[in-house]
């Protein structure tokens, strides 16, 4: 009898230690236990316990903030008396980007700790804690999932053992939980958009993390999909995130963890520091604008595909680009207008001529400033923009067709500039005045902004990403570059003598310019009628009919000499006409609701689809090809090319044989999301041709501005026997 | 003189860019245009409802937070008692063909008649462009157009996030708070919150 009590007994304290096993609970795709660190609980000495939550292959749960979608993790405790829960501790979520949301979480396993503190008083017994849980674990779908869970554990006034179990667990997670810390500073500023973070470092030397993340504890304060700036001076990180569409007014607080990581090398493993923070941000107007490695995968940080420009070598760029300008279709009738004015001055005036040039290259390097000064500025405000965003606007669009016309309708005579208005500078007949040439500079830069020369593009999405000095210098090139020409005429009027003497072909060859102003007019209607709704057409069109209408009057009072008041009632009726001919589209124009019908497919045999990050990486992920064409109607440059290129039906066959996807990116309007991707790639306007190989992780090739089927072709080659790696 | 025209220049410059911003959705400003076609068959474009309240719905019946209300019969409800009142109240599926939630036709139509489902129309964008140009996130994500065509609220539908149908009635709706407030004329008081939900299956 006592042998068998004896037996019990050694059997109970042999069960004893198993009494804290506690099964894991499953739910469809999470095993979920509470585990704790120590195998027992001593008396006043906090302890840590943790909701171990294993998923399944390719599922995630989420972290205290889940980001656009999903469930935090809920966890509500059932403790004994005296019994007091201090802090829950998350470690270092990861980021999930499933375009065009991101979200916050974890994917295998998670240890989520939980400090608990016990009574001072001794127990007896052995202490059961429970634990309910819910969460939210998705893989691509989302499904909730609960579990009661319980832990025993016996209490003793001995220092507790460690559970050799969980040992690694914990370690392992106590090295990804954040901790406050003062050898890092964070102070942030705002404004309606954006929120910028600097955070410095205050140890010895340069930290050894590469990059750093930032998690907010809000899910409302920033749009957690959006790209992040970022860039690093030694000690000194800086993240430019937007503010969520949630969040408006006052910044009160900004809390959250920031994510430091080293990539580890040959010698080192990856390390990971989590920093938590909690500052009152600063508001302020104007924040500039960071250069963002593009989130989405598959895309490269800027200036890893394609050329790696230095500041010289876009110097260089950007004034050949200026030069091949002046060939460009936008720009070469005006040059030619200008040089025709020129033959005509020549003999009149041989000495005065080089006045001329420096005025136009002064007006032509005026209007880059300007416009450079106006991207940035608008940037700096937050709106997504890139080169050539004044002709996604489009009123810019409507006047720059009106600009046009009326210089057509002055070609063909309708009407010249009469000698009273030549300080507003008659810009194609007879330029009288070095206004009027400074005038013309500032024209040939606007028409010329359709057209995207070679070399031009490198070298304008490396100067929208310097600071702005830099900036200003480069396009202060391509201002130098495309007005050198003209300049060198005015200079060396020699150069003119072998041009025949002014005569009626002169007449001849602006009407003939003429015409293709009208055809410049026609076409960039068509782009109006893309960007605007369909009932602007009647505005725009009876404001074409009143200008034309207006000039003609004007044209024909100016000339007549008639007497005092009837030629000034004519001119204010001219006038009233003009200005009724450009108001009433202005007024009119709407912008287009929707994208139905907007769709373009050119050339026979390519299958254009729509571009999205989404698509892109399905493709990618689908081990395909993949040509991205980034256009847009009132890209001339970009039309051009699609009519030689894209309509090759050799081009479409080596598509359809190598299973190449062609994704058609549109930017006739402003897209915010279009705008990123090109800068992704270290652009900033279009036309932008990215080739990717059917090998994973390569980097793209950006084909050039100007391309034929057989650059096309060759590309394709290339990426089917991609040169050897070097040892 | 010369820095008049300059300045009147650089305001006319301003105008041009600032003008007519690109199609984001602003609460407050007009609500982009869209058309796209029920289950019936029927197109459909929210100019059509001019002068009238428009309720947009995003919805996926395969969704835990939507079958949180779709379950409990409280979306159809809150569908029921605004439609009796003349708002328009139009669901819409953005799902991808071969994704969570992506039905052909007749399925929509016997989904809709075996959950009872009494909204306006149950629109169809599979292509997910007019999620894409509301920025329409999660299942469910509301939006409400008043009849002047502005946006007056948008984001999710009640304030606790969550997939237990036992926590509707104690939320705060924010569908229910913001047309009562419009309704009677006042300003809204919410007129934006966060979305929860499944992300929409583009």
């Amino acid at each position: 009898m006592r042998k068998t009590l004896l037996f019990f007994l050694f059997l109970c304290l042999w069960m004893a230690p198993f009494s804290i096993w506690a099964n894991p609970v499953r739910s469809s795709h999470t095993e979920a236990e509470l585990v704790a660190e120590d195998l027992s609980i001593q008396p006043g000495r906090n302890f840590a316990v943790g909701l171990r939550l294993k998923m399944d292959e390719g599922w995630h749960t989420y972290w205290r903030n889940p980001g656009d979608s999903g469930l935090p993790t809920v966890m509500t405790w059932v403790l004994p008396e005296g019994f007091r829960v201090l802090e829950t501790e998350w470690p270092a979520p990861e980021k999930f980007d499933l375009p065009p949301l991101s979200v916050y979480g974890y994917e295998g396993e998670v240890l989520i700790v939980t400090k608990i503190a016990p009574p001072p008083v001794r127990s007896a017994l052995p202490v059961l804690l429970e634990l309910r849980a819910s969460w939210l674990e998705c893989k691509v779908n989302c499904l909730p999932g609960e579990a009661v869970l319980n832990l025993e554990l016996p209490v003793s006034d001995d220092p507790p053992a460690v559970d050799s179990r969980w040992a690694d667990l914990f370690d392992e997670t106590r090295r990804r939980l954040p901790c406050l810390t003062d050898d890092w500073k964070v102070t942030a500023r705002y404004n309606t958009r954006k929120i910028l973070l600097t955070i410095h470092y205050r140890g010895q030397g340069d930290p050894p993390f590469s990059a750093v993340e930032f998690f907010p504890f809000s899910d409302s304060v920033i749009r957690h999909a959006a790209p992040v700036g970022f860039r690093r001076e030694g000690g000194i990180y800086r993240l430019g995130l937007e503010r969520s569409e949630f969040s408006s007014g006052d910044l009160a607080h900004l809390d959250g963890l920031l994510v430091f990581r080293s990539p580890g090398g040959r010698t080192e493993e990856p390390r990971l520091k989590a920093v938590e923070f909690g500052i009152i941000p600063e508001k302020t107007e104007v924040l500039e604008d960071l250069p963002s490695p593009a989130q989405a995968p598959g895309m490269p940080f800027p200036g890893a595909a394609g050329l790696k420009l230095t500041a010289g070598m876009a110097l260089v760029f950007a004034f050949l680009g200026g030069l091949i300008l002046n060939l460009m279709p936008c720009v070469l009738p005006v040059l030619s207008i200008k040089v025709l004015n020129l033959i005509e001055q020549a003999n009149e005036n041989k000495t005065g001529a080089w006045r001329h040039g420096v005025s136009f290259s002064a007006g032509v390097l005026f209007s880059f400033w300007a416009l450079a000064g106006l991207l940035l500025a608008l940037r700096a405000f937050g709106h997504e923009l890139g080169w050539g965003f004044q002709l996604q606007s489009p009123r810019f669009v409507f006047l720059l067709a009106m600009l046009f016309f009326v210089a057509a309708l002055n070609f063909f005579g309708i009407f010249e500039i009469g000698v009273s208005l030549t300080s507003l500078g008659g810009q194609f007949s007879g330029i009288r005045g070095i206004t009027g040439s400074f005038l013309s500079g500032v024209l040939a830069t606007i028409v010329a902004t359709p057209c995207t020369a070679p070399f031009m593009g490198a070298a304008l999405g490396f100067a929208l990403i310097q600071p702005p000095g830099m900036t200003f210098l480069i396009f202060g090139f391509l201002g130098l570059g495309m007005a050198l020409p003209y300049f060198l005429l005015t200079v060396y009027p020699g150069l003119l003598s072998r041009v025949p003497k002014p005569g009626p072909w002169m007449v001849t060859l602006k009407k003939i310019m003429g015409i293709f102003l009208f055809a410049t007019v026609v076409w960039l209607l068509s782009v109006l009628d893309r960007q605007a709704a369909f009932a602007s057409r009647m505005p725009v069109w009876a404001g074409f009919l009143l200008a034309a209408a207006g000039f003609w009057i004007y044209g024909k009072a100016a000339f007549q000499a008639e007497k005092p008041p009837k030629k000034t009632a004519a001119m204010a009726v001219a006038f009233l006409l003009i200005a009724g001919g450009i108001l009433l589209p202005l007024l009119g124009l709407r912008e287009r609701g929707t994208e139905e019908g907007v769709r373009v497919t050119t050339g026979q045999g390519i299958a254009w689809e729509t571009f999205s990050p989404g698509r892109l990486e399905e493709l990618l992920s689908e081990g395909r090809p993949v040509l991205i064409n980034f256009t847009a109607a009132w890209c001339l440059t970009c039309y051009v090319n699609e009519k030689i290129a894209f309509s090759s039906p050799a081009l479409a066959e080596k598509f359809r044989d190598l299973n190449v996807a062609a994704l058609k990116a549109d930017w006739t309007r402003r897209d915010a999301e279009i705008t990123r991707a090109i800068r992704g790639y270290g652009r900033s306007g279009v036309p932008l041709y990215v080739l990717y190989g059917s090998e994973s992780g390569e980097t793209p090739s950006i084909l050039p501005e100007l391309i034929t089927p057989e650059i096309v072709l060759e590309a394709l080659d290339k990426i089917q026997s991609p040169s050897p790696q070097g040892g | 003189m010369k820095s008049n025209v300059m300045g009147l220049a650089l305001l006319a410059g301003l105008w041009v860019f600032c003008g007519p911003a690109s199609a984001e959705i602003v609460i407050n400003e007009k609500a982009p245009d869209f058309t796209l076609t029920d289950s019936r068959g029927e197109v459909r474009s929210l100019s059509d409802y001019a002068g009238q309240f428009v309720v947009l719905e995003w919805t996926n019946y395969d969704c835990p937070f939507v079958r949180k209300f779709y379950d409990a019969g409280a979306m159809q409800q809150l569908q029921a008692e605004y439609t009796a009142e003349g708002v328009v109240w139009l669901s819409v599926n953005s799902s991808a063909p071969g994704k969570q939630g992506n039905y052909p036709v007749e399925a929509w139509n016997r989904m809709i008649e075996e959950k009872g489902v009494a909204a306006s129309a149950v629109l169809i964008d599979e292509s997910g462009d007019v999620g894409r140009l509301y920025g329409a996130k999660t299942t469910p994500h509301m939006y409400i157009v008043n009849p002047e065509g502005s946006l007056i609220y948008q984001g999710a539908i009640d304030s606790i996030p969550s997939t237990d149908s036992g926590d509707i009635p104690r939320a705060t709706n924010y569908v229910q708070l913001a047309l009562g407030e419009a309704m009677a004329g006042s300003k809204v008081s919410t007129p934006s919150a966060k979305p929860y939900g499944c992300s929409v299956k583009y």
